[in-house]
């Protein structure tokens, strides 16, 4: 994986972008509140205003997140749809998968536990 | 019965403070650790549903969390703004609708709180608050 976007370090979340394959991955690091969320938000935003159709969201560094991060990630799936393209969230942690499942979203997410190797 | 109050003027940034408090009260119950960021959780999303409700309405009060200890350590986040028969309710739309629909980000937030609280609280309401003002999400563990 190579990182060739920027690397965002605000407000207790850590953004950074790189590329796998023909994926673009983001990583994030930190918490994600409704605090966090606009920066978040607006990162991913930007992003597919640049074209980005196939990204994945690394949520491996996350601590904590709560129904205003899941609300992102619901508004980067639909803007993604609408262009055809497609949202991987990469995700092996306990907590966060609780949250995808207790709110039924894991049935709308492709959540895979580490980066698909075929990109 | 100890009784925690704690109010905080309708910003996001407060919410982290307000569901810290809420986890500090829980473990002094004492609830037990694994229930703890259950706790952490389930006052965050109300405090965030509180304040996406008073930033939808523009509605500036303090939105209140209270902490009691008794026979179950309760929580109850109360909001100032309009209710309709919709907000008091306890169950969200499906997920599927939620990635369809296109509703403001306070909304969809409110939405996704409330799924999230349904599963994480056994015992939840959500009632009219006091003198048909707002509304209050409560919350229950069993000590």
């Amino acid at each position: 994986m190579t990182t060739y976007g920027r690397v965002v370090a605000a407000m207790d979340l850590i953004l950074s972008t790189a590329t796998a394959g023909e994926l673009t991955v983001v990583s994030v690091t930190g918490e994600i509140d409704m605090y966090t969320a606009p920066q978040l938000r607006g990162y991913l935003t930007e992003l597919l205003a640049e074209g980005v159709t196939r990204l994945a969201i690394d949520v491996n560094g996350v601590d904590f997140c709560d129904s205003t991060g899941l609300g992102v990630f619901i508004g980067t799936l639909r803007r993604l749809r609408e262009v055809g393209g497609s949202l991987i969230i990469v995700c092996a942690r306990e907590q966060m998968l609780k949250i995808f499942q207790l709110t039924g979203l894991q049935k709308v997410f492709d959540i895979r536990p580490q980066l698909p190797t075929d990109g | 019965m100890p009784v925690v109050r704690f109010g905080f003027t309708p910003a996001p940034v407060h919410v982290r403070t307000a569901r810290l408090v809420a986890a500090s009260v829980a473990q002094r119950a004492p609830l037990p650790n694994e229930l703890l960021s259950e706790v952490r959780q389930a006052a965050g999303e109300a405090c965030s549903r509180a304040v996406a409700r008073h930033r939808r309405f523009g509605v500036r009060e303090l939105v209140r969390m209270e902490l009691t200890i008794g026979a179950s350590f309760v929580a109850e986040v109360a909001d100032f703004a309009p209710v309709t028969r919709n907000t008091l309710r306890t169950s969200a739309v499906e997920a599927e609708e939620l990635t369809g629909k296109t509703t403001d980000e306070d909304t969809l937030t409110e939405e996704v709180a409330l799924a999230l609280l349904g599963g994480l609280v056994t015992d939840l309401q959500v009632i009219e608050g006091r003198d048909g003002v707002g509304s209050v999400v409560r919350m229950a563990w069993p000590l």
